[in-house]
């Protein structure tokens, strides 16, 4: 089972949720065969582990293949740069520039150079840890380098980790997804089960919601929504979904406890009731969503 | 000797373009010809990334010798206009194409 917990707006909770519901299921799984595996997919700006602190298991440097010029097998044809969609190449004349950071190893120039003369070469882009927190908590981080600006290949090749060595069963997978409703996103939620939406009850939290809707509509992904900050702003978040027959399976409420728990990194389950009872009912609603589905 | 100018506008009167890699196009002078040629910058510059990447292609494919913005240079079209040899000056300030091209000509 994965679930991939993304939003619109950054800040709405995506960590707040992916983190509590991991701690609370370890708790619940205790003395089952049954794991949880949380996974910071927001490679930009990785959060969780500010909240999830286990034992270091595996670091491994992550590479992503990028064209290098050869010179010498040059015949200077102008192609590599012509078929470039994302002006990565500079074609000089006498000489030729890639610049990996625009580069989205698509191969056009390397696989369409007649001359060979833009081989693929490993380029580092950034790391994948692996921490144990208990038999029933797993935790993977994958960071990209300062001054890398793809977050997509990091991403894609984390989520081929996850479906190589984490598909058994006994596998209860958390995703925290980057925010927005761009390549990061679409890419963190590919394999999902179900996307948790997570929005505040504001206007720029119901606008970006809407737009995660679209795209999960585009993707025909199973999707459900949590509202988060329950308690501030207005209606508009809850009136549009019912009227779009769209489950809302969690009001996290709006409490300064939370914040405060927040902004010491620590989760709030063990120590919030009311925060606990509500995503104890996520999860439940997640299994009903689920078995329906499958 | 070629200068090529980010300008806002083709024709000597046109102001000088603060952006070099977004510029609405690039006036070339040619010292043997006493002529200027407007190379026209606006579908490049709609790109997302890479516009100084592309629009320092041309001082390549122009032989420009120098090149002039009323700003400065991002650092992606530097490195290729460095490759290039030719001269970059940027800061040229709120001033003609006419004006640009008389101040910097040898």
């Amino acid at each position: 089972m994965q679930i991939a917990i993304a939003s619109g707006k950054g800040g709405t909770g995506k960590t707040t949720l992916a983190v509590n519901l991991s701690v609370l299921l370890a708790e619940k799984f205790a003395g089952s065969r049954q794991k949880v595996l949380l996974i910071d997919m927001d490679v930009e700006e990785p959060n969780s582990g500010l909240f999830i602190k286990g034992k270091l298991q595996q670091q491994e440097v992550k590479y992503r293949l990028v064209p290098e010029w050869d010179e010498d097998k040059c015949t200077f044809c102008k192609r590599c740069a012509n078929v470039c969609e994302f002006n990565a190449i500079a074609f000089l004349g006498v000489s030729v520039l890639v610049f990996p950071e625009l580069c989205h190893s698509c191969y056009a120039c390397s696989d369409l150079c007649p001359e060979d003369a833009l081989p693929m070469v490993q380029h580092r882009m950034g790391e994948t840890k692996i921490f144990s927190l208990n038999n029933h908590l797993q935790f993977i981080e994958s960071r990209l380098d300062i001054g890398v600006e793809q977050a997509t290949p990091l991403i894609e090749q984390t989520r081929k980790l996850i479906k190589e060595q984490y598909s058994g069963n006994e596998w209860f997978t958390i995703l925290d997804s980057p925010p927005g409703t761009s390549c990061p996103m679409m890419e963190a939620v590919k394999d999902a089960d179900l996307v948790i939406l997570v929005t505040e009850p504001t206007p720029f939290g119901f606008h970006d919601l809407k737009l995660a809707m679209e795209t999960m509509d585009e993707l025909e992904k199973h999707y459900a929504v949590v509202i988060n900050k329950y308690g501030i702003g207005n209606d508009d978040v809850l009136n549009y979904c019912n009227e779009k027959q769209i489950p809302i399976i969690g009001k996290i409420p709006n409490l300064r406890a939370a914040a405060r728990l927040y902004s010491a990194g620590k989760a709030m389950v063990d120590a919030i009731p009311e925060i606990r009872v509500e995503i104890e009912n996520i999860y439940q609603q997640i299994l009903k969503l689920t078995e329906a589905e499958t | 000797m070629k200068i090529l100018v980010a300008a806002k506008k083709e024709g000597w009167d046109a102001p000088v373009s603060e952006r070099f890699g977004r510029a609405a196009g690039f006036s070339v002078y040619d010292d043997t010809t006493g002529k200027l040629e407007w190379i026209s910058n606006e579908e490049n510059k709609q790109a997302e990334h890479g516009v100084g990447i592309q629009a320092a292609q041309l001082v390549a494919s122009q032989k420009a010798n120098l090149v002039i913005t009323g700003g400065s240079f991002g650092p992606k079209a530097s490195e290729v206009i460095q490759k290039t040899g030719a001269k970059m000056i940027g800061d040229a300030g709120n001033i003609s194409v006419r004006d640009a091209v008389e101040k910097y000509k040898k």
